[in-house]
């Protein structure tokens, strides 16, 4: 099983959860890496080929319109479009989501998604950091 | 209703289509190089004048985007790949399940993407404020922690060596004025 991947501030928070939600797994540092900057998110957004996936635009016109954000809509886009969307938001948007979710952590299935978005942010980190600019 | 376009605040940028088939054009000839060499800075200028004359005053912007564009499509293609070998399809749709009883994710995900996917049509100032709406009324139930996140910073690169200064040359004799000169012919004595 991957470990869980956390900051020094997110590990004091997962350490006072129950003990039965943190058995059985592993719990690595994350040392950080190279956060994206704002002009990097905009390109990743511009280069992003959301029209390819049918359900994605009608979603985001009715946001546009006011409607709530609908979980549900999430699972209707494919494994595919959902990848993009992490990759547009990058380690900084996962990181965000990270903090979010900490608080919200309530099952092993909540820990579960914990430790994957906590990989993905690893994984985001390091490919910045192999690829940071050269200006 | 679209609200007014950004596109003053936006670095000139030529459609995405366009940027992919100079980088394909460039890398077909081989000369990827010339985005980030310095000393080729003058061939990149002359190949985007080349590719579109209507570039004018742009070029400088125009170079950082494509060098910009040129590492995010690297990054994509790293990620995609990694994201494939890292996570089977299975392990992706069980996140997928996983982030649907979490409405904070989906709509950071989502509204993240998407509102920044919408800064380049003109609608990103609307879903902007709504993204910023929608996350307080989260923030007060959820308590979002402004976790630090360690940054290592971007390497800079080494400062270029400075230049041997060229002595200053002694300043020119002054010519006299012409005018002023004997003439080089006496006067004949009539």
């Amino acid at each position: 099983m991957k470990p869980l991947y956390l900051t020094d501030d997110e590990l004091k928070v997962f350490e006072a959860l129950p003990p039965k939600l943190k058995e059985g797994w592993d719990v690595e540092s994350e040392k950080g890496g190279v956060l994206e900057t704002d002009e990097e998110i905009r390109m990743r957004a511009f280069q992003a080929n959301f029209h390819r996936y049918p359900a994605f635009k009608p979603f985001l016109e009715e946001l546009v319109q006011g409607a709530k954000p609908d979980a549900a809509a999430l699972a209707k886009l494919p494994v595919e479009a959902v990848q993009e969307l992490f990759f547009v938001i990058g380690a900084r948007g996962v990181h965000t989501l990270i903090g979010g979710l900490m608080h919200e952590v309530k099952n092993d299935e909540d820990v579960s998604l914990l430790a994957f978005l906590t990989q993905v942010r690893r994984t985001m980190l390091s490919i910045n950091t192999s690829t940071v600019s050269s200006h | 209703m679209v609200p007014e376009s950004h596109e003053s605040q936006q670095a000139y940028i030529w459609p995405r289509e366009k940027m992919s088939r100079f980088l394909e054009t460039l890398d077909e000839e081989g000369d990827a190089d010339k985005l980030h060499a310095v000393d080729r800075r003058e061939d990149l200028v002359e190949a985007i004048r080349k590719f579109d004359p209507a570039v004018n005053g742009n070029v400088d912007q125009l170079m950082d985007q494509l060098s910009l564009y040129r590492r995010e499509a690297q990054r994509k293609q790293q990620w995609t790949k990694e994201s494939e070998k890292s996570w089977p399809r299975r392990i992706w749709e069980k996140a997928i399940g996983a982030i649907k009883a979490h409405p904070y994710i989906t709509t950071g995900l989502v509204l993240g993407a998407g509102g920044a996917a919408l800064y380049y049509t003109g609608w990103g100032a609307v879903l902007v404020e709504k993204i910023k709406a929608w996350l307080l009324s989260f923030l007060p139930q959820l308590r979002v922690p402004q976790i630090p996140i360690p940054h290592i910073p971007t390497p800079t690169l080494p400062t270029l060596p400075t230049p041997p200064v060229v002595p200053s040359l002694p300043p020119l004799p002054t010519v006299p004025n012409p005018a002023n000169l004997p003439p080089l012919v006496p006067p004949l004595n009539p």
